[in-house]
């Protein structure tokens, strides 16, 4: 008799379990069957709508702006029913779940991938919008992305630190930050051939000096030498990684009073250098080290050339939002320190603006550079768009991905399809990163938000994504290690002594011994 | 019999000292005072925690930030206070009750606290210090109920005790355990124990530094409060009083512990005993006396007249300003920058700028030009007063880099970003604002401003900042802020606040030449008289001119009054010249609030008072 009962009891139990979960896939399982079709995309925040997906991407998610007293998601890719996210939520905020995202991409690159939008209105209706359609594409983006977080504030700082953001993630932490060193100042983080394990930063005030992470030593420099009119400032690592060319500039700033306009930083005097790390050397040519200013070097991918801007003299008289840049590039072997002939390569003649940030594609067919109407530090400036030039047929072209405000520093990643870049359309204070991928032919795609786990994450977030360069995999050297070697004193750089240059260019000092 | 019964209790003492401090700070120390010091913000937000969790001793921050909002309010901040040095009496009295009978108990847990009061009793004393001393002791209660059932426990939720109280909460709690262990402690392994809780307070904090949080080792063992606040306004810096407030509990429980051990026994047999209630009534009259002298002692008002002044002046309460500026001794900049504001605001500038001496000469009209975070608010105050809007909203954001939550500066960023019409970055800093309970109905009105175009054109202040703008460009130059004044004049001509303060500068600089160019504007503006101090100065310039070049002041009018007074002043001058500090001393009786005697004795390219940049002591960064 007890064997019977216990048979009974399992069997009920049984068919709860089997009842109850037959409930609850109903609910979120098969989907909404009775629905009004909608002829209309639903409003959601970010924009993920239209834009081409890094098969490596961590989860889009979004808020749906869109009155419903509950929401259906349905994530899906073309034809596919067997890699489907449903999510059933009464708020409009939508949090993908991580593992089936990532399993949806990998299956799918190249394919299309819809999300499907039912709400349910305050009478029990569903009614489904328009899918939204965007596409995986094939190729990965880095793994990783560093920036520097600031305030928006001008002239003081205070919290300052470089991070580094796991995109196929959502794992953020620390390089290196200011909390460690005194609350000084760090810029300028660059990498070479967007490698984590070679990578620079500038310090500033306290404990200053340009830290250089090589292989995993870390060494701090002063670059700065009474020949040259400041340290290194604006960097572009050669391809070798043992060299790097640094913009050296007096820069200065000021704040407008009208409401339109906010600060303009630009130069009085810049130069170009090159600083061999392994002999410590600083040395430049007469050919970039000119009257007029040289600046934001950055190297072909072959490390033959060396792309830089270039504007007029600075003088008192001319007024300083009339300062435009070109783009130029010289020959330079850095072994031999044997320097081309100079090779304009855009004017701002010809483009009527000044242009400034140019980075080379990896794969050496590109130039994405931006243009304002003048100066070239763009991040405060509305009128600094993204443009692209080819380096085959030297046609430039503006973007698709830029806005009415402003876009500004831009990196590429490791394969050339993608690029992330800063704008700050958000919300008109604070830069924010944007992916977009790039064909082979050279057409640009929408660009995206860099997500957060809570979509809602930008809304109240008071920093700007400073310098944001794409990195293939997370810098290993610890925050530790950096602040032991950051608390050191800086070894002193040399200059390299066979160098002779006009002292008057207003430019690179030359008060040789 | 029953009085004798409450007597007795020591609860009633207890109750006693929350009442009596209660009514301290209510009514003396006033908590919305400290308050307005500190502007602190708590916010219901998932990034705000995690900035407090990144490093130890964040998290119990987090729960102090969250009590201090309610300072907001005089009455409930006086009560939270209150409760909490009532609560560190307690556990003091607790811990003394469990490691020894003693009859003094009262009086003994009452040292720590008396330390503490005195320095809270000043307004740039960090609450989260009282806070992390009686978490401190919490956890040391804790140690002590439990110690010898849990120790591996105990040794193991150490790591999280170290997260809780940071670093010198820590050290202070590790101390109070080690010698609990070994005075107090009747376990066998003592020493044992005595010894790990030694080697994990160096290890814990060494094992966060390298391996878990961006911290520096000496912030990993001696952390004590936020870097920000060793700096400006709040200048904290760690006294005397401060350390003997942490060293007074080791030094009781060695106190307690010889006087158990060898003393009292001996006392015993030679004193007459009192009885409990006599013990207690003495002790508590004591008390009373003690905390009478320490809250006199160390009570600063000139502290809190100083923090009332910059209150009025965010609240516009200029007259009361004014008033309770004569009762500030000492010459304070800010104070000086804040009367010159309250001046212009009640009409007086130009007649009664000297009523305050203006040391510091232009840097007390203008406070921006060695520029730093701590004079971000007064400075943007200013330029916001001026309708210089770009720049107050840029000197806002400079202080919002160091006080990133603070709401006055967040305020100002709203109202800034609407004037400007930049209506997404204004709603950016009111869902930011939002996110604390204090500030939703202020949000709310400026809310329904974004999205009713009717309510913004009824909006006064916006409106009249809107019309006071600058209607060209021009850089603004805060090293010379006479150049900034005479934009906005150009940029727009009806802008009295610019051209009161235009003149201001010129008289604090004696640039009578500028002086004299701008003295058409007077009739502009609508003057019935020229001001005193322009008469003053119109005179001085007609005295030290020379005879052949006439200066014509004939479309002015100098009241025959002003022009006794200057022969006045001229006499003594003339009867005391070789002997000048006779000839001050006279002047300074008659003469002190005009300006021809801040010309000859004041003006600092006269006394060479020079502003200088604060050094901080970063040791303990």
């Amino acid at each position: 008799m007890k064997a019977y009962y216990k048979s009974t009891i399992s069997i009920f139990l049984g068919v709860i379990v089997v009842v109850i979960s037959f409930t609850f896939l109903k609910s979120a399982g098969p989907g909404i069957e009775v629905y009004t079709e909608l002829d209309q995309l639903p409003k959601i925040d970010p924009d993920y709508n239209e834009i081409m997906i890094p098969p490596n991407i961590a989860p889009l998610n979004f808020i749906i702006n869109e009155k419903g007293a509950e929401y259906y998601i349905d994530i899906h890719a073309k034809n596919s029913n067997s890699n489907q996210i449903k999510i059933l939520t009464k708020t409009n905020k939508v949090i993908i779940p991580i593992r089936k995202w990532k399993n949806i991409l990998s299956l799918n690159r190249g394919k299309e991938l819809y999300i499907d939008i039912y709400l349910k209105n305050e009478f029990g209706d569903w009614r489904k919008f328009r899918s939204i359609e965007n596409k995986i594409a094939k190729e990965r983006i880095d793994s990783h992305v560093a920036y520097r977080l600031i305030n928006p504030g001008y002239v003081l700082w205070w919290e300052m630190g470089i991070y580094q953001r796991n995109i196929e993630n959502f794992d953020e932490s620390v390089i290196f930050t200011n909390r460690l060193t005194k609350k000084n100042c760090m810029n300028c983080h660059s990498f070479c051939k967007n490698n984590p394990e070679i990578m620079m930063f500038h310090m500033r005030g306290a404990y200053s000096g340009t830290m250089f992470i090589k292989d995993g030593n870390v060494n701090k420099i002063n670059t700065g030498t009474k020949y040259t009119m400041s340290a290194g400032v604006y960097p572009a690592w050669h391809p070798d990684g043992n060299h790097i060319a640094f913009s050296v500039n007096k820069i200065i700033q000021g704040f407008h009073a009208q409401q339109n306009k906010t600060i303009y930083v630009g130069d009085k005097a810049s130069d170009i250098v090159i600083y061999n790390i392994q002999t410590n050397r600083i040395t430049t040519s007469p050919k970039v080290s000119t009257r007029r200013m040289e600046n934001l070097p950055n190297w072909s991918p072959d490390g033959k050339y060396l792309y830089f801007i270039s504007g007029p003299e600075w003088t008192d008289k001319k007024k300083y939002d009339e300062l435009q840049y070109d783009l130029m590039r010289i020959s330079c072997d850095v072994e031999t320190n044997h320097w081309g002939e100079l090779d304009t390569m855009l004017t701002a003649a010809e483009t009527g603006e000044s242009i400034s940030f140019p980075k080379i594609s990896p794969d050496g067919k590109y130039i994405l550079f931006c243009m304002s109407d003048h100066g070239y530090f763009t991040i405060h400036f509305t009128s600094s768009d993204l443009y692209m030039l080819d380096l085959r047929t030297k046609k430039y072209w503006k973007l698709p991905v830029n806005s009415e405000h402003v876009e500004s520093y831009h990196s590429w990643s490791n394969n050339s399809r993608w690029f992330v870049f800063s704008s700050k359309r958000k919300d008109r204070l604070c830069s924010r990163l944007y992916f977009s991928y790039v064909d082979t032919v050279g057409n640009v795609y929408k660009p995206f938000l860099m997500p957060q786990k809570d979509p809602h994450f930008y809304d109240t977030y008071i920093k700007n994504y400073n310098i944001p360069e794409l990195i293939d995999g997370p810098v290993a050297v610890s925050h530790w290690k950096l602040a032991r070697t950051a608390h050191k004193m800086p070894i002193q750089a040399k200059f390299d002594s066979t160098v002779n240059i006009d002292a008057l260019s207003g430019a690179t000092k030359m008060l040789k011994n | 019999m029953k009085l004798k019964g409450i007597i007795r209790n020591p609860n009633c003492y207890f109750l006693f000292f929350f009442l009596s401090l209660y009514f301290y700070f209510l009514l003396v120390f006033d908590s919305a005072i400290y308050y307005h010091y500190y502007q602190p913000i708590f916010l219901f937000d998932r990034t705000f925690l995690k900035e407090f969790l990144l490093y130890p001793g964040g998290l119990i921050e987090w729960i102090a930030l969250f009590f201090f909002q309610f300072f907001y309010l005089n009455w409930l901040g006086s009560l939270i206070i209150s409760a909490l040095f009532l609560t560190i009496f307690i556990a003091a009295y607790k811990l003394i009750g469990k490691i020894g009978n003693v009859k003094p108990a009262l009086i003994l847990a009452f040292l720590p606290v008396s330390l503490l009061l005195v320095l809270q009793n000043h307004y740039n004393f960090p609450l989260i210090i009282a806070v992390k001393y009686l978490f401190s002791l919490i956890f040391l209660l804790l140690y002590i109920k439990i110690a010898n059932k849990y120790m591996i426990l105990l040794i193991h939720l150490s790591g999280v005790i170290y997260y809780i109280l940071g670093g010198w909460g820590y050290l202070f709690y590790i101390a109070l355990c080690i010698l609990y262990e070994l005075l107090f402690s009747e376990d066998s392994k003592k020493f044992i124990y005595a010894g790990f809780n030694m080697v994990i307070c160096f290890l814990y904090p060494y094992i966060a530094a390298r391996y878990l949080f961006a911290i520096t080792l000496t912030e990993a063992y001696i952390y004590i409060v936020p870097y920000e606040l060793y700096y400006e306004p709040i200048l904290f810096k760690p006294t005397l009083c401060f350390y003997l407030s942490y060293l007074s509990l080791p030094v009781l429980m060695v106190t307690i512990f010889v006087y158990s051990k060898y003393i009292k026994t001996e006392l015993k047999h030679r004193t007459k005993q009192l009885s409990r209630w006599q013990h207690l009534l003495i002790q508590s009259i004591i008390i009373i006396l003690v905390g009478i002298f320490v809250l006199e002692f160390s009570y600063k008002q000139e502290e809190k007249r100083k923090i009332q002044i910059d209150y009025l002046a965010e609240q516009g309460q200029w007259k009361e300003l004014l008033a309770l500026s004569f009762e500030i001794d000492k010459y304070d900049r800010q104070v000086n920058f804040n009367v010159n504001r309250a001046l212009y605001h009640t009409g007086q500038l130009l007649d009664d700028l000297f009523n305050y001496p203006q040391l510091l000469g232009t840097d007390g009209l203008f406070i921006d030009r060695i520029l730093g975070s701590q004079i971000a608010i007064p400075a943007s105050d200013i330029y916001f007063d001026l309708g210089h809007i770009n720049a107050s909203q840029v000197l806002a954001y400079e202080g919002q880099t160091k006080f990133k939550y603070n709401p006055r500066i967040l305020k100002r960023l709203v109202l800034t970003n609407i004037i400007n019409g930049k209506y997404i970055v204004a709603k950016k800093f009111l869902d930011l604002l939002k996110k604390s309970i204090l500030h939703r109905k202020w949000v709310k009105y400026y809310e329904n401003c974004l999205f009713n175009k009717s309510l913004i054109e009824s909006d006064n202040l916006i409106q009249s900042k809107r019309e006071l703008r600058p209607k060209f460009d021009f850089l603004i130059n805060c090293k010379n802020p006479n150049y900034d004044l005479i934009w906005l004049l150009k940029a727009n001509g009806n802008n009295k606040m610019a051209f009161e303060y235009l003149m201001a500068y010129y008289l604090l600089e004696c640039k009578m030449g500028d002086l004299i160019q701008h003295l058409r504007k007077f009739r502009d503006f609508g003057y019935r008289k020229i001001p005193r101090h322009i008469e003053e100065a119109l005179l001085l310039i007609e005295a030290m001119s020379p005879p052949d070049i006439d200066i014509n002041f004939n479309e002015y009018s100098i009241s025959p009054h002003t022009v006794e007074e200057f022969r006045r002043f001229n006499k003594i001058l003339l009867q005391n010249f070789k002997n000048d500090v006779k000839a001050k001393a006279l002047l300074e009786k008659e003469f002190k609030n005009t300006y021809w005697y801040y010309v000859r004795y004041i003006n600092p390219k006269q006394t060479n008072i020079m502003l200088k940049e604060r050094k901080i002591d970063e040791s303990l960064l």
